[in-house]
């Protein structure tokens, strides 16, 4: 499924309406996309369909950033930006970060190709102009 | 009191002791090299790290001040926000070492911890208002009185330091991003590009994530990625300038607005030069900064922030 979106409002329309779809069920989100396609503003979206109260930050720098209490409903907001292979990633606690109650959702997730599990749902964002974004969605 | 720090909470292995708000001894393993390979901060290859570096430090932490373990009166560790692994690493050391010479133990808060870099500035008693800008932070406090505080604005998006580190990269320049950015921007104009300035209307908070965009969209499309020496430089004088401005802008207007005595400006990106140059240029001495070495993380805060708490008890 492709979607076309113009503005940062409505990239965050769309990761709020896909958490709206998602019942608080547990799953695993991946998405790809360069530096500014935003990533974490599609998170910011999914964080707010959630309805988690803080605010969603960049984990660029701290990797991992966890929000609302844990279990269902919960957002484990993952940044491997700064890890270059699937050894890194694996010593992040890679495992149980995916097996977190809520939502687990991985920006730069091309970083662990090598081991993401199916039943996830993966997200790309193409940059199309300085505004516009090219969302994929795909569950598999 | 004779408090030893410990910090490991991110890249950083570090040991200090601290009296009366005095530095007697601050060792920092930097771990620089190690991740400038990786472009950034590796998590368990940084827990390995400081596992490996943390009693070598502090032994030799205590030996420049001519102490032993039994002259230490107190301990002050990191315990959050951090990386957990590298966190439970200074956690286990300073609980280990608390229980076996029966001293008081202080876990304190890592941005706390920065503003208590003060302590070694000579600055004043609160209320004062202080500026946490670093690769993982961006927040600006109002210090009612020590361990009083209000958070009147943070980032919405990205920290200030990972916007220089992710320009940086994008523009062929070392990380950590802020000195290699300060240094190529001396070479370049700071009008030759115009990059947006984030207004966020009468809100304290900060935003980088439209610099960031911005700068990365005029490289990739507006320049077709060609980039020679002149035009890094250019473009790192005219994104320094913009990113900069919201940090000064923001705090010297909370700091009429509450009336503060006082400015601090701490975390690693008050290391900058020009972001030095521009509080001086617009509030001149009521602003402090730590020295350059107090700014990154370090464990001489992490003391002084301890001395404070167990002090009080």
């Amino acid at each position: 499924m492709l979607k076309t979106v113009n503005s940062i409002d409505e990239t965050m329309a769309v990761g709020k309406e896909l958490a709206g779809l998602l019942r608080r069920e547990k799953l695993n989100i991946f998405l790809t996309g360069g530096l500014g396609a935003g990533k974490t503003t599609l998170i910011k979206g999914i964080g707010e369909g959630l309805g988690i109260k803080d605010r969603v930050q960049s984990p660029s720098f701290q990797l991992v950033r966890k929000y609302g209490a844990p279990g269902p409903g919960s957002l484990t907001h993952i940044d491997l930006y700064r890890l270059k292979d699937a050894r890194e990633i694996l010593e992040l606690g890679w495992w149980d970060l995916l097996e977190e109650e809520g939502v687990t959702a991985v920006e730069w997730a091309d970083r662990a190709r090598e081991i993401l599990p199916d039943g996830a749902v993966f997200l790309s964002i193409r940059m199309l102009s300085e505004t516009s974004r090219e969302i994929e969605y795909e569950k598999k | 009191m004779k408090i030893l720090g410990i910090e490991t909470s991110c890249d950083e292995t570090a040991a200090a002791v601290v009296e009366d708000s005095r530095i007697l001894s601050d060792v920092i393993a930097s771990q620089i090299d190690i991740h400038a390979k990786y472009g950034g901060v590796v998590p368990e290859l940084a827990s390995r790290e400081h596992l490996k570096k943390l009693n070598l430090i502090t032994e030799e932490c205590l030996a420049n001040a001519g102490l032993g373990f039994r002259d230490i009166d107190g301990i002050a560790v990191t315990s959050n926000p951090g990386l957990e692994g590298s966190l439970l690493v200074g956690l286990t050391a300073a609980r280990t070492l608390s229980y076996i010479l029966k001293v008081p133990l202080a876990e304190v808060d890592h941005l706390e911890s920065h503003l208590f870099a003060s302590a070694f500035t000579g600055i004043g008693k609160p209320p004062g208002l202080g500026l946490v800008v670093s690769g993982g932070h961006t927040r600006l406090v109002h210090i009612r009185e020590w361990g009083r505080y209000e958070v009147l604005g943070d980032t919405r998006d990205d920290a200030a330091g990972e916007c220089f580190d992710k320009v940086a990269s994008v523009l062929g320049l070392p990380y950590p991003g802020g000195p290699s950015v300060e240094k190529a921007a001396l070479s370049g104009s700071r009008g030759a590009y115009r990059f947006p300035v984030s207004d966020l209307g009468g809100s304290y908070d900060f935003s980088y994530s439209g610099l960031k965009t911005a700068v990365l969209y005029k490289i990739k499309y507006d320049l077709q990625g060609k980039l020679d020496g002149k035009t890094v430089c250019d473009i790192a004088a005219a994104f320094q300038e913009a990113a900069l401005k919201p940090l000064v802008d923001n705090t010297l207007r909370a700091a009429s607005e509450c009336g503060a005595g006082w400015i601090f400006v701490c975390g690693g990106v008050a290391a900058s030069g020009r972001l030095r140059e521009l509080f001086g240029e617009r509030a001149g001495k009521n602003v402090f900064f730590p020295d350059k070495r107090l700014c990154t993380d370090n464990a001489a805060m992490v003391a002084a922030c301890g001395e404070f708490y167990l002090q009080r008890r």
